[in-house]
């Protein structure tokens, strides 16, 4: 372990005796221990992301990386939790729960499953069945220049294993439900992988959540692999406490003819972050990347979206909408690539972010990188306010101006709550923003 | 009984003096016209009767049933009664038409102290409302203005004024753009709310709408002033001769 401590980063030095910490406790197949081992020395080379790196300029994450984080090792007992209210709405759907880091079984529900998915937590498969994961764990993600993924490789922890086999469609949506309940300061990593195979289909509802207050840091890593004429519709729920650190990452692997709709909701974190890749496999694929953040207070949102075509007949859109009060800050980072020699790639971008305060700032960097003549492609980007001439109209017609400014606010965010996927969780969207947001709560100035 | 009585206004717009010692009374029941030149304050006079902000009155009353109306905010305003029918109705994509409509008698009511209406209640509203007013049912199911032709607009404001029956309804050109169908259209729809209790405030740059909303007072409105107030034949000279011999008459701009 040598190699790793040669003048590291200042604040990587933690994370490499956190990790001695972790090699010491656990007893896990050699190859775990390897993936682990290459990540944690890898990132003491390259360190933590600074503002230099275009992808995080906006972001600091100083108050992240400074911060003394412990090792999951405990869950509270969820019976004290109250984690109902978390599954109540749910509708019937199969679910994967974790408290702090850790497996949960009695809030998951895996029972009646179709003959040949597996959905399992990653420990159960590690245990059981690790040739598995060490054949598909790692395949699609693209660590090399980025800390937070070489820190959730080293680290990783449950999360959870979905495999669709061939031809199946699931019928009911599967929850991965992330609960931090802000009892101890943990850095959590959770480790999803999901495999759609040829021609199957499935809802995946993604959730973090908090119980309050709580300082607690998610680093998780999704990986998708969506195979031949396969769908996959994917919610990605980031509600976790205003007090604590998001960062997670998706890359999604779409093999030829896959369709993907992935639709990430972020309105919690005190500095919250979530970047999603997609790549393509094969050509024909269609992908539709779509995200909503609300932040307040001092908060921090930073959304990054890769698109990258590297195949012919790939088609995507963006579609992002930050919603800013306070002295907030949302950052939407969008990057289209069409690769040399590709043909009939159609990309489209749009970000549009409603500043609710003077003070709220909305940073939007638009990326092309196109080496391809045979494409259609287009990108927007717009930062204002509610408007005054519709708030008046309201008014006029007796709504209360803080009423009229939740509906704008909401009608602001509605096409893309609109395209969450599964309507259960539409719903429950719906309902926690109009609380949360209280839309209209917001001290609007003037209008003008 | 006094609808309205406004003495001696004058109102500012980012600091220039539209409105400049305006006098008008109309009550219950009447119809009362206001036509004027471009530019002469009859947009401004609407605006600042429904309280949109930068419409900044300096001087003067404006009593609306017996009560200070400019003490009150917009949807006080409203919820009081007052409607503005506007020239320029803004499409609000995202927001429904009946859930904005829904939303809008709901808050009039809590108000006034009556109970919300149901969805049952409101849809029962809805029908009987589109019985007075010629407006296509879909309309209802899309976003506000949103994508709406300029006569469905204007069949809009009117619906929504049959909807929240106000005791005041001004509406500012509301026959500004429209063809002869949908012109008498929106007129029918003021017409059927017709009643003793309820005034109407016709502002207008055409004598052609007081064909079908016939009123009781017709008023010049020049540079800021009410100049001349007669019956409807006013209008028909207006028509005939222009605004131009009021304008030397009064020697105003």
């Amino acid at each position: 372990m040598t190699e790793t401590t040669i003048n590291p980063q200042p604040t990587v030095a933690p994370y490499l005796a956190l990790f001695e910490s972790l090699a010491a406790a656990g007893e896990e197949p050699a190859w775990i221990a390897a993936r682990r081992r290459s990540a944690i020395a890898r990132l003491g080379e390259l360190g933590f992301p600074t503002s230099r790196d275009e992808a995080w300029k906006y972001t600091r994450i100083a108050p992240i990386v400074e911060a003394a984080w412990e090792l999951p090792e405990w869950a509270p007992n969820p019976e004290q939790l109250d984690l109902e209210r978390f599954v109540a709405w749910e509708d019937g759907a199969w679910r994967l729960a974790f408290v702090d880091g850790v497996f949960v079984p009695e809030f998951s529900r895996v029972d009646d499953l179709p003959e040949g998915t597996l959905l399992a937590p990653r420990s159960e498969l590690l245990a059981e069945e690790p040739q598995l994961l060490e054949e598909l764990e790692g395949r699609h993600v693209e660590y090399a220049a980025d800390g937070f993924k070489l820190l959730n490789a080293a680290f990783a922890g449950d999360g959870a294993f979905l495999r669709v086999p061939r031809g199946q469609r699931l019928e009911r949506p599967v929850h991965l439900l992330f609960v931090h309940s802000g009892q101890q300061p943990v850095m959590t990593s959770p480790r999803n992988l999901i495999e759609i195979e040829d021609g199957g289909a499935a809802t995946v509802v993604e959730r973090y959540v908090g119980l309050g207050a709580g300082r607690y840091f998610v680093n998780s890593q999704t990986e998708v692999y969506v195979g031949r004429n396969a769908d996959f519709v994917h919610d990605r729920i980031q509600r976790d406490d205003d007090t604590a650190f998001h960062i997670g990452n998706l890359e999604l692997h779409l093999d030829r003819d896959a369709r993907c709709s992935s639709t990430a909701i972020s309105v919690g974190a005190l500095i919250g972050r979530h970047e999603v890749r997609q790549v393509q496999g094969g050509p024909g694929t269609t992908c539709r990347l779509n995200g909503l953040f609300v932040v307040d207070g001092d908060r921090v949102s930073d959304n990054v979206v890769v698109v990258d075509h590297s195949q012919d007949q790939g088609h995507s859109e963006q579609l992002y909408k930050g919603i800013l009060d306070d002295r907030a800050l949302g950052i939407f980072n969008g990057s289209i690539i069409a690769e040399e020699g590709t043909r009939g790639t159609e990309a489209h971008q749009t970000n549009k972010n409603l500043l609710l305060s003077d003070t709220a700032v909305a940073e939007t960097r638009p990326q092309l990188e196109i080496y391809t003549d045979e494409i259609a492609c287009s990108h927007g980007a717009t930062v204002g306010q509610l408007d005054g001439e519709q708030l008046f109209y309201l008014r006029s017609r007796g709504i209360a101006a803080d009423q009229a400014r939740a509906m704008l606010t909401h009608a602001f965010a509605a096409d893309v709550i609109d395209r969450v996927g599964s309507a259960a969780t539409r719903r429950r969207i719906e309902d926690h923003l109009a609380e949360r947001v209280a839309w209209g709560r917001v001290a609007i100035t003037e209008e003008s | 009984m006094s609808m309205l009585k406004i003495e001696n206004l004058h109102a500012t717009v980012a600091g220039k003096e539209i409105l400049k010692g305006l006098d008008l009374e109309v009550k219950a029941g009447e119809v009362h016209a206001i036509m004027g030149p471009n530019g002469s304050g009859k947009s401004t006079l609407s605006y600042l009767l429904s309280g949109r902000d930068g419409y900044e009155a300096t001087a003067g009353r404006v009593s609306y049933q017996g009560k200070d109306l400019l003490a009150m905010n917009t949807e006080e305003r409203a919820a009081e009664g007052l409607f503005l029918a506007f020239q320029y109705p803004v499409a609000i994509p995202g927001v429904n038409n009946m859930y904005f409509l829904k939303a809008a008698v709901n808050a009039q009511r809590k108000h006034r102290g009556q109970p919300e209406l149901d969805a049952v209640e409101f849809m029962a509203l809805v029908d009987e409302k589109l019985r007075l007013v010629d407006l296509k049912r879909e309309l209802l199911s899309r976003a506000v203005n949103d994508g709406f032709s300029g006569g469905e607009k204007k069949r809009n404001e009117i619906f929504q004024m049959a909807m929240l029956e106000p005791k005041l309804a001004i509406l500012d050109e509301t026959d500004s753009g429209l063809d002869i169908d949908a012109l008498k259209a929106v007129a029918d729809g003021v017409n059927a709310l017709r009643s003793p209790e309820r005034s109407s405030l016709v502002i207008t740059h055409y004598q052609r709408l007081l064909d079908y909303i016939v009123p009781d007072r017709v008023h010049v409105l020049v540079g800021g002033r009410i100049v001349k107030s007669g019956d409807k034949s006013l209008a028909l000279e207006l028509e005939e001769r222009g605004y131009g011999w009021i304008e030397k008459e009064v020697g105003a701009v």
